[in-house]
């Protein structure tokens, strides 16, 4: 291999792994892996971290923090989302660097960093390939529909309503809790049913929301699948100077889109971390501090401000 | 002289970036795919939702926790009416949605028969006292029909509590 394709460590400056340490006790203070006492006790060690950068970066912290961390995610692991458990992967890694010299610890980050991208992205992949309702754009299509989390994105793309998109979910919930007998049917405006007792909820929608509802799903499906495939790949692929530019490039394309449509702050918060920390170039510090800012401004009401605003 | 410098730190660098990494420095990602690969390898075995166990199958599928529901339904001698889980079981039915375990059913049945009075979900049907019949407790599972828009609900596990079994007591309901 050439050396000049080989991206040198030296180019990315030291405090990389410093603002990885305290992005991450931010994340740790947002995001916890219980809501007991535990989630207290990791809130309070991420302030100290957070305020004393000798405390942050020393071995015995980051034991206290993933024993804590550990006792939380054990105490509900049945529940625990994933990025969860990849923030527990992360504590480890911080842990391993902390204990280790301090001229490798930029590099056991980057290492784990790395690799941590590219195999989550690629368990991900899996999943969605061997899941029959995904490839068939229906997991989109209910979630674009069903999910409040989406709304904002489906009302936007499709026209549909929010006020209608609430009555979807209140509805689909009652009809799921009393049983088989309460169905949401969604339906055109100008189909509207007579009264039919096996759909016992309607909600209706505008003549054309169905149709574009179904290809944001089936762009949605194709294009989740082949961002996080390309993240995947590229991530596994060894350091040079090319692939570093298009590795960040799709991380930050996927952290940009797929937040905006689903705003999962915890993963993208992780992602953000995990992307600088893996990054060579300092100039992508700066790129993944702003979208680790962007994933919590997406999470605000974008659909009813522009509403409100008069522009939609 | 200063060639030299910068001809040595370039060979530093590249022994850095090559120095061939240990199985501790990379413990974290082996953790990551040992669980994530037995995730997956139990997957058609373990109902534990896609989303969840650390496996990464999170916006791959419909089937997540919250498209599981519990059911409870009261019959009793003037009729039947569907049931809120009560809150103090409110996490042990999250556990049950989440995990589709069949031992945590049933111990989820087993408490919720033992409740004198229900919080009510159907439309009010005022105070209705009389003795129970029976309790159906269900775990429904939610499929998305594309074709009609609408959700098809599935039992993956039912189960019904005689009134033998709930020791024939009366039932108080609490009605809105």
């Amino acid at each position: 291999m050439n050396s000049k394709d080989q991206v040198s460590p030296k180019a990315t400056s030291t405090s990389n792994f410093e603002l990885s340490l305290i992005l991450t006790l931010v994340v740790l203070l947002l995001v916890s892996p219980s809501d007991s006492i535990i989630k207290v006790l990791l809130g309070a060690c991420a302030m100290i971290g957070i305020a004393l950068p000798r405390v942050r970066e020393s071995l015995i912290f980051w034991c206290i923090v993933l024993t804590f961390y550990v006792a939380g995610m054990i105490q509900n692991w049945w529940r625990l989302d994933n990025h969860v458990w990849l923030i527990g992967y992360w504590c480890l890694a911080i842990l391993i660097a902390t204990g280790g010299p301090s001229s490798q610890r930029e590099h056991v980050l980057r290492l784990n960093a790395k690799w941590m991208i590219s195999l989550c992205m690629a368990f991900a992949v899996i999943w969605k390939l061997i899941s029959p309702d995904y490839l068939s754009g229906d997991f989109f299509e209910h979630a674009l529909l069903v999910d409040s989390r989406f709304h904002g994105a489906t009302s936007l793309l499709t026209g549909i309503s929010s006020d209608s998109l609430s009555d979807v979910v209140e509805k689909s919930r009652t009809a799921a809790t009393i049983g088989l007998k309460g169905s949401v049917l969604i339906v055109p405006a100008d189909t509207f049913p007579e009264e039919n007792p096996a759909y016992r909820y309607i909600v209706a929608v505008p003549d054309d929301a169905i149709q574009k509802l179904m290809n944001v799903a089936q762009f949605l499906t194709w294009w989740t699948v082949l961002i996080e495939s390309l993240i995947a790949m590229l991530f596994a692929l060894p350091t040079r100077r090319n692939t570093v530019h298009l590795r960040n490039a799709c991380l930050l394309s996927f952290i940009a889109t797929t937040y905006l449509v689903a705003p999962v702050a915890g993963f993208g918060w992780i992602l953000c971390i995990l992307g600088m920390a893996s990054s060579e170039l300092s100039a992508y510090r700066w790129t993944y501090l702003t979208a680790f800012i962007a994933v919590q401004v997406y999470r605000m009401p974008y659909e009813a401000v522009l509403q409100a605003g008069g522009w939609i | 002289m200063e060639a030299d410098e910068a001809s040595q730190a370039r060979t530093d660098e590249v022994k850095v970036e090559q120095k061939r990494p240990s199985f501790l420095m990379l413990l974290p990602c082996f953790l990551l795919v040992l669980v994530a690969t037995s995730r997956l390898a139990v997957s058609n075995s373990w109902d534990l939702s896609a989303w969840k166990g650390g496996g990464f199958g999170m916006f791959s599928t419909v089937d997540s926790p919250s498209n599981r529901q519990i059911v409870v339904k009261v019959e009793y001698v003037d009729g039947r009416v569907f049931v809120e889980v009560p809150r103090k079981l409110r996490r042990d039915a999250a556990f049950v949605r989440h995990t589709a375990s069949e031992k945590a059913f049933n111990g989820l049945v087993d408490e919720i028969a033992k409740f004198q009075e229900y919080d009510t979900i159907d439309e009010p049907h005022g105070i209705a006292v009389g003795t129970v019949l029976s309790i159906t407790v269900s775990l429904r599972k939610g499929e998305w029909d594309s074709s009609h828009k609408k959700m098809n609900w599935s039992i993956l596990m039912e189960r019904t509590m005689g009134m033998g079994e709930v020791f024939s007591r009366r039932l108080e309901l609490d009605v809105e």
